[in-house]
């Protein structure tokens, strides 16, 4: 894979040359595969219902230099696959069984003339005793964080990861679709969750991600486990959805009802679902992230309802929340070709947690949508 | 969940006295998942949103939680003291020192898994809690999970069943002419069927068996071409693991199977309580040799518990000895004279008078 293919390489170099970094290690399977191309076992692993530890199997680390050349450093196990991957211009293995990784990347960092300068290092992801092995064999080096000036480089994509990641936010959106039509009354949750994984797996997906679903009452928990409860007529059915594909990831929230919605179903899941689409209307760059949370805020108050949650979206990347995250306290502002599932929740205790999800792209004339092909300005109805 | 089927607190306790630890924090999914019945979804993927499960050295137990999973914990943890923080408001590290804190523990000695713990919520909680004096935990919690319950032992093997199953299905099946993305993607339909949640699947054919970690491509099975399929899947937070290599097109086994089978079956006679890790191992390699082929790599298996190889590992100079109720990935690659690799793998669980399969895939 070449790196023009999704990684913003400009981005980089104007973000670490304004760091005053003299390179990067990246420790994160994700970091390294968006500054590497190498797509490690360690993130294909990545899941939220696979509770491994991951990050003591076998480490890789990537020694990224101001101009964006890396270096990885990987186990002997993961490195035939890697290196067939990788666009790093020197690639290095420690013994799978025998290697002492961190001892090989300070060895690795001394080759390159980087010991007694300044690194940044993903301190968010190396582990504390890397990091004291690290502190140990590298006295005169200035060690600090760079996780935030990599979610920075990260949070405005190029064209090609737009398209990769609205490609598979659309995708899981109808597999959401096509699992709920695929259900019945009767049906437990799992069934609805399993139709739905079925069906994106069908549509290319490598893997589940997330696989949250409630029904009914268990709608209210934020992140339901979907379990032997069956669907009966007039439950609301809340689901928030992800894949794998190729080492992205996606993420989006849909809500069904089973059989024709209540009147009062109804006029809620409109009420919020003109929320988020104000919402994201109004997500103009040069606004900053906290902006667009308060703004939601007085959107739902203007609805009679009111905002709980402590966030309403997040920049999304490789999997899971990335920065800038739409809530009070972040004073990032907004740029063009900034990406975010956009997700303002509302819980109402009997009618249950209204959750919907979309990928945005921050355009000059505000938010653009990109997951909504299948129209769902309704809750969508699953066959009773 | 009742503790009672799935922590032992009172081994817990007795290590923690033994290695002079006040209190024990899990931090990572599969020690909080372990500790306090509760596996919380985003704690993986969501890197700022820490869960921790603090247990006290005389048994006391409290959650450290993200708000918006307060439910789930109540509902699924036998643990009834949980303390949430709200994120953005408060950071989770500085609501684990209140809590110990709280607990009397401000100025003692707690074990903690460095091994998991990011660096920079380490600095946090040190900045916090100076006068607490953390030391490694990540060895006594990998231990405690060594050893598991029936309860446990049975979740594992509904996993290892369905694993099993799918993969007999797909071999059931005409593959020849699939690529391998095709191959792989018909068995993860299957593992979705049968209801598994997450899953690592290798698919690999022809000379891309030597690759361990190789992602399925483009290529096609042809008629004699190796194919390897290598599965990691969960089910309700429980792991099961399966590898298994097949010539295609073949319909009885040539001598690097046979070879294979009788290292793998050797090492799976030697597998009881008691035994040393690396004389299952000795074994296992003893076997080979007879056959003509060696063992490639210096190990035959590792534990299991809910994900990630895990101690003890059954490698050469490895003195641990195996114990009852240890769940065992039994993993041997056999490399016959031609050059050719073949892998099996499948889930054991330990007693006095032997092991007995978990995954019965043939």
């Amino acid at each position: 894979m070449s790196r023009q293919r999704f990684t913003h390489t400009e981005r980089w170099r104007q973000v670490m040359r304004g760091s005053g970094f003299d390179a990067a290690v990246l420790a994160s399977p994700s970091s390294i595969f968006y500054a590497t191309g190498a797509l490690l076992p360690a993130q294909l692993k990545a899941s939220p219902s696979l509770a491994a530890r991951l990050v003591d199997d076998r480490p890789a680390f990537a020694v990224v230099g101001q101009d964006g050349d890396a270096t990885l450093l990987v186990s002997s196990r993961d490195a035939p696959s890697a290196r067939r991957e990788t666009w790093a211009s020197r690639f290095e293995t420690y013994d799978d069984l025998t290697g002492v990784p961190v001892e090989q990347l300070v060895a690795l960092l001394d080759s390159m003339g980087l010991t007694g300068g300044r690194l940044g290092v993903e301190m968010r992801y190396v582990t504390a005793s890397q990091m004291s092995a690290l502190s140990n064999r590298l006295p005169g080096t200035r060690m600090e964080p760079c996780d935030d000036h990599l979610t920075k480089i990260r949070s405005v994509k190029t064209q090609i990861e737009r398209e990769l990641l609205q490609k598979w936010g659309e995708a899981t959106a109808e597999a959401i679709w096509l699992g709920f039509q695929a259900s019945r009354v009767g049906d437990t949750e799992k069934k609805v969750a399993d139709n739905i994984a079925a069906a994106l797996i069908d549509m290319g997906a490598d893997d589940i991600y997330l696989a949250v679903l409630g029904a009914g009452e268990n709608s209210l928990h934020a992140h339901n486990k979907p379990g032997h409860r069956t669907l009966k007529r007039g439950d609301i059915v809340r689901t928030d959805y992800g894949g794998k594909f190729d080492g992205f990831a996606s993420d989006v929230a849909r809500m069904g009802v089973v059989g024709p919605a209540s009147p009062e179903q109804a006029a809620l899941y409109r009420k919020c679902r003109d929320v988020q689409l104000e919402t994201i209307h109004g997500m103009k760059p040069g606004l900053e992230a906290r902006e667009i949370y308060i703004r939601c805020g007085q959107l739902f108050e203007k609805a009679g309802l009111s905002l709980k949650f402590p966030h309403v979206g997040h920049a999304f990347a490789l999997g899971g929340h990335d920065y800038p995250m739409l809530h009070p306290g972040d004073t990032t502002p907004l740029e063009v070709d900034m990406i975010f599932y956009v997700e303002p929740i509302f819980a109402d205790p009997k009618l249950g947690l209204i959750q919907i999800e979309d990928l945005v792209q921050v355009t000059p004339d505000g938010g653009k949508m990109l997951t909504g092909s299948r129209d769902n300005n309704s809750l969508w109805v699953i066959p009773s | 969940m009742s503790r009672e089927s799935y922590l032992d607190l009172e081994r817990f306790c007795t290590r923690m006295s033994e290695s002079g630890l006040a209190a024990v924090v899990a931090a990572s999914p599969n020690a909080v998942f372990h500790t306090s019945g509760c596996l919380i979804i985003t704690h993986n993927p969501i890197r700022d949103r820490l869960a921790f499960c603090v247990t006290t050295a005389d048994g006391r137990q409290s959650l450290v939680v993200c708000k918006i999973e307060e439910s789930h914990c109540e509902h699924d943890s036998w643990v009834r003291d949980i303390r949430t923080y709200i994120e953005f408001k408060k950071l989770p590290t500085h609501l684990l020192a209140e809590t110990l804190a709280d607990l009397g523990l401000s100025d003692r000695r707690i074990g903690l898994e460095l091994d998991y713990l990011r660096e920079s919520y380490y600095r946090e909680l040190k900045a916090v809690a100076p006068a607490l004096q953390f030391v490694p935990a990540d060895t006594l919690l990998a231990e405690l999970r060594e050893r598991k319950p029936a309860t446990q032992v049975a979740q594992m093997r509904k996993a290892a069943e369905n694993v099993s199953a799918s993969i007999d299905e797909l071999f059931r099946e005409p593959l020849i002419g699939s690529s391998e993305r095709q191959i792989r993607a018909r068995l993860r339909r299957k593992l979705a069927e049968r209801g598994a949640d997450g899953s690592y699947l290798v698919v690999a054919t022809g000379p891309n068996v030597a690759i361990p970690e190789h992602r399925a491509g483009d290529r096609v099975l042809r008629a004699g071409d190796p194919l390897a399929l290598d599965a990691a899947v969960t089910f309700d937070g429980y792991v099961a693991e399966a590898a298994v290599t097949r010539i295609a097109g073949s319909t009885s086994a040539g001598q690097p199977e046979a070879g294979l089978e009788a290292a793998y079956r050797a090492a799976a006679r030697e597998l009881k309580a008691g035994v040393r890790a690396a004389d299952v191992y000795r074994q296992a390699a003893t076997a080979a040799t007879k056959t003509g082929g060696s063992l490639l790599g210096d190990s035959v298996g590792y534990g299991v518990s809910f994900g990630g190889r895990e101690p003890p590992f059954l490698a050469t100079g490895s003195a641990r000895q195996l114990a009852s109720g240890m769940t065992i990935a039994l993993d041997v690659a056999y490399q016959a004279g031609a050059g050719l690799v073949l892998r099996k793998k499948g889930m054991w669980v330990l007693s006095e008078n032997g092991a007995t399969e978990l995954t019965a895939s043939s």
